[in-house]
This record gives structure tokens, sequence and C-alpha cells, in this order.
């Protein structure tokens, strides 16, 4: 926690707007078949918090998570839900105790992210703005 | 019964190490756990934070059995609409055991996204957190609020029905469920609740969350005053089996209403409850107000919050010249049982390793005048209307 907001520290200051890109930038993706416009953050949190299975379209909308060490994946939860780890596994013990539901699939990397969502038009998920290709399609970012 | 737990946890054991090597979502181990250590300074009675026969105070100098638990949930997901979910929670019982209840064992089926029934067994949903009350973790505080959730009717069997539904920015879950339950008293046999029907609204938006509840339940359970009552209905005058039908809780048909809200914008953490208790006739604690009020701040991993909760109590006990050897007795029976409290709590929940938290608090509850407050074993020495300090401490861990 404090180390990262170190590394944030040192990244800003090192950082004079020049060289902004190298500072990850995680966006929200859907497959580009994926006929959903712009979405809103407090819309994505929702999908990814179990409290809406939907798109604004009405269509099923399935999360998909990257692993609990990815960067990316805390990197999305500060900025869209606005939990941090804990709050975030405290979140989904109360889910899962109630016997309401289970958090989102997880993958193990950037590249099954990319596949998974490319190859379901039902998924959403997150990358790196480096890491997306023209199989996918950016909704918001953060 | 420990027998049929031991290998129902077994065979899920034994399912999830031999799904354990495929990665699709077949099957799920997970579970959580509180051990805890509770000192009260009223010596002359037991504080008990639920249905169990005696805690800390005059019966120990620390309690770490009351609020301990181990729970384990085995959830196996046969395909996007179908899944079913066992829970078992050991914890010190109403007998002073400390052994396993079937806590949840229900099958869930998606007919839509976002509607869901479930039927089985399963946690009893009246209040903001009460489905999740036990799993500590996930809960801010070192245990549930007492005034909310001190009762025993943790789980029930029956159904329930769930649909979310956007309206506007806002995420809705729109709750029913119906069915009965029931537990055991430590000293006063079963304590049932028949015939619920209930409902709950949740309203979501951003870092806001809204929660409405109705539950109505037909309620028997046996009441201190039920061997003063016996007397009424010997007494076999019509005004004295009239007396006996009345405060009698059998059947009593009682509602429940609730409103929640929760805050939780990452650093501040707001959580506060409103809850009122009505019977279709006077009877022992047939009027109950209920609420709280927390309000917490994140400071890295430490969230230190306070507390304020008050619980309010009462029944008419005017009965005169119905049996006059008897009436004073049942009034001031009556008015025993009044459990009116105010609470103040400062607590920290302190984040200190993944899956993991350290919790303590700290409590000062002021009785009202006549209230025993819910305190049990109570000793010669008790003065009613007085007041007590607890002090806890719990690490809460999920896995």
């Amino acid at each position: 926690m404090q180390s990262s907001a170190i590394r944030k520290l040192i990244i800003a200051l090192a950082c004079t707007g020049a060289c902004s890109a190298a500072q990850a930038d995680v966006v929200i993706v859907v497959a580009a078949n994926n006929p959903v416009g712009n979405m809103s953050k407090d819309q994505i949190a929702q999908i990814f918090t179990g409290k809406a299975v939907a798109f604004p379209d009405g269509r099923k909308a399935v999360p998909i998570e990257q692993g609990p060490t990815s960067p990316t994946r805390s990197e999305f939860h500060v900025k869209v839900t606005g939990k941090d780890a804990a709050q975030l596994k405290a979140y989904w013990s109360k889910v899962i105790f109630s016997g309401a539901g289970q958090p989102p699939r997880e993958v193990g990397s950037a590249d099954e992210m990319r596949k998974a969502v490319s190859s379901d038009a039902n998924a959403i998920g997150y990358l790196e703005k480096s890491q997306i290709d023209s199989s996918l399609k950016v909704i918001l970012t953060p | 019964m420990k027998h049929r737990i031991r290998s129902l946890a077994l065979a899920l054991m034994a399912c999830g190490a031999a799904s354990s090597h495929a990665d699709d979502n077949t099957f799920k181990l997970s579970g959580f756990g509180t051990l805890a250590a509770t000192h009260s300074t009223e010596a002359n009675a037991d504080f008990v934070s639920r249905n169990v026969p005696n805690g800390p105070g005059h019966s120990r100098e620390w309690d770490t059995l009351m609020d301990s638990k181990l729970g384990l949930q085995g959830d196996i997901r046969f395909n996007d609409q179908l899944s079913v979910a066992v829970q078992a929670i050991a914890f010190k019982r109403y007998d002073n055991g400390f052994y396993p209840d079937i806590t949840a064992a229900h099958v869930r089926y998606e007919a839509y996204p976002g509607l869901a029934v479930r039927v089985g067994r399963m946690a009893m949903p009246i209040y903001l957190v009460s489905d999740y009350r036990r799993a500590g973790y996930a809960l801010p505080w070192f245990s549930p609020p007492v005034e909310f959730y001190g009762n025993g009717f943790f789980h029930y069997d029956g159904a329930d029905l769930t649909w979310k539904t956007p309206l506007g920015e806002w995420a809705m879950t729109t709750q029913a469920y119906t069915g009965h339950s029931k537990f055991r008293n430590p000293d006063r046999g079963f304590f049932s609740a028949n015939q619920i029907f209930g409902a709950a609204v949740t309203a979501e938006k951003g870092d806001h969350t809204l929660r409405a509840s109705i539950t109505n339940a037909k309620m028997k359970v046996t009441s201190t005053i039920d061997p003063l009552l016996a007397a009424y209905r010997t007494a076999a005058t019509s005004a004295s089996v009239a007396v006996a039908d009345n405060y009698a809780v059998n059947d009593l048909s009682t509602t429940f209403v609730s409103l929640g809200y929760m805050y939780t914008p990452g650093d501040w953490l707001v959580m506060a409850e409103l809850g009122k208790t009505h019977t279709e006739r006077e009877a022992l604690l047939a009027e109950q107000t209920l609420g709280y009020i927390t309000i917490g701040y994140r400071l890295g991993s430490v969230t230190p919050y306070v507390t304020l909760a008050r619980r309010d109590t009462s029944t008419a006990n005017s009965v005169q010249g119905v049996v006059p050897s008897l009436d004073a007795s049942l009034n001031s029976a009556i008015a025993a049982g009044d459990v009116s409290q105010t609470r103040t709590s400062l607590g920290a929940r302190w984040d200190f390793m993944t899956n993991v938290a350290f919790k303590t608090q700290f409590d000062h509850v002021n009785l009202d005048s006549g209230s025993a407050g819910g305190l049990v074993n109570r000793q010669p020495g008790f003065t009613r209307g007085g007041s007590y300090n607890l002090l806890s401490v719990a690490v809460d861990f999920v896995f």
C-alpha cells in the first residue's frame, strides 16, 4: 500500500507530462463486436460487484477479473469500484457467505483476458491501454 | 447429526480435491473464522451477544468461545443457471457445546439473468447484515450490533426469489422470502417463527446502499412469564384465561420492519439502521424500536469507528382486578422483561495481512431504569438500570 504510493509519487515526480505514457492506464474493454456503447464508472462498478447483471441494452454481462496479484486489477478497482484488496475481499466475503453469489471468473494473464473478452460478446474485462488490439473495444478510460 | 455433518464435510472436500485440477468453476470450498475474547465489567451477570447460556461477567472474566467460530462453505456450480451451496458453522451453542450447525443448504436456479430462486436452508435476511453476520471478516465491527443481531433466528428453511434490475442509475435488488425457522434457547426449549413472509428492497448507486425490509412471522416462544400465565389459566375465569391467551407468545403475528443505509466511498464508512417490531397484541417485548449508527474512517490499513446504538422495548403491564393474588406478580414479571439500553462503542479494524483482520472494540452500555438489558445469569447482587463496559478483541479470517 505504502510502497505503491511511494512508487506513484516517484513516477509522478519523474514524469513531467512528456513521459505520461510510462504510467499504467487501465481501460475497460468488451469484444469489438459487442454493440454496447460507452459506459459510466458506476455502471461498470455495479457489474464487477454483481449488483447489476446486464449491459445497458439488457444483454447479459459477464465480468472477468485478472488474478489477485495483478497490478492492473488493483488499478482497476482503485479507479472504478473504489475498493482496495482488503475491502474487495470483505465485500465478496459477504456475498459468498450469504449465499447470494460468487465473484467473477479470474484469468491468469493479460493474454488470457484478451482472448476471453474478444471471443465472448457478453464478456467485459480490463487491460492496460498498451495491451489492447483490434479484437477489443474500449468502453471507458477511468 | 454430528456424523452427518462430518461425512458431508468430507464429501465436499473429496469433491473439491477431485475437481481442483480442472480450471472450470464446478466446485469451490471457502471458509471464515473468528478467534475472539470479550471481557465484561458487570460481575453479577453474564453478557451474551446471542443465544448462549453464559458469557463474560459472572461466569468468567474473559470469554473466548462466545464469538469464536469456524465456518466452511462448499459451492457447486453445475452450469450458468444451477448451483448448490452448503455451509456449516461451528460455534458455541445453546447447550454450551462448541460444534457445527448446518447454516445453509440450498439449490439456486437462475431462471433469467438477474432472476434467481433458492430453495432449502438459507440465512434470514431480516436486517442489513443478517445473512452474513457470522462472517466477521465481512463486517466492520468486532461483532454485529447486539440490538439487531442478538436473536437466535439465524437461518430458515424455505424459498426466496431475488430479482436484480436497474432503475435509472440505481442497481435494484428485490428479495422475497418465505419459510419457517426455529432454534433452541438455553433454558426454554425451542423458539420458532412459522409462516415467515418477508420482502427486502436494496438500492445501490455509487457508494450508497439503501435497504428497506418487512417481515411477518407467527412466533412461538416459551417466555419467562409462562408459569404465571399457567396460573391465570388455572384460575379459569373468562378474564384470567383472556390474560393467559393474550400474553402467551403462541402463534403471535409479529412484524419486523427496518431501514438500512451504508455509505462506503473507500475512506469513510457509514452504516445505520432503524428497526421496529410490532406484535398484533400486547405480549412480552411487544414493541421494540432499534437503531444504530456507525461512522468509521480509514487510515491506511486501520479503520477506527464509533457506534451509537439504542434498543427500546415496551410492554403494557397494567393487568388489574383479574386474579388479585397474581396481578402484581405478573405486572412486575412483564416489567422485568425490559431490555432497553443505550450503547456507545469505540473500535478499530486493522487489515494487517491478506485475508486476516484484527479488531478491537470497547463498549459502554447504559441500561434504562428497571432494565436488565438482556444480561443473563443474574446474581442477587445485580442491580437493574446500571451500566457496564465490554472490551473485546478478535482475529477474523477468510479462506
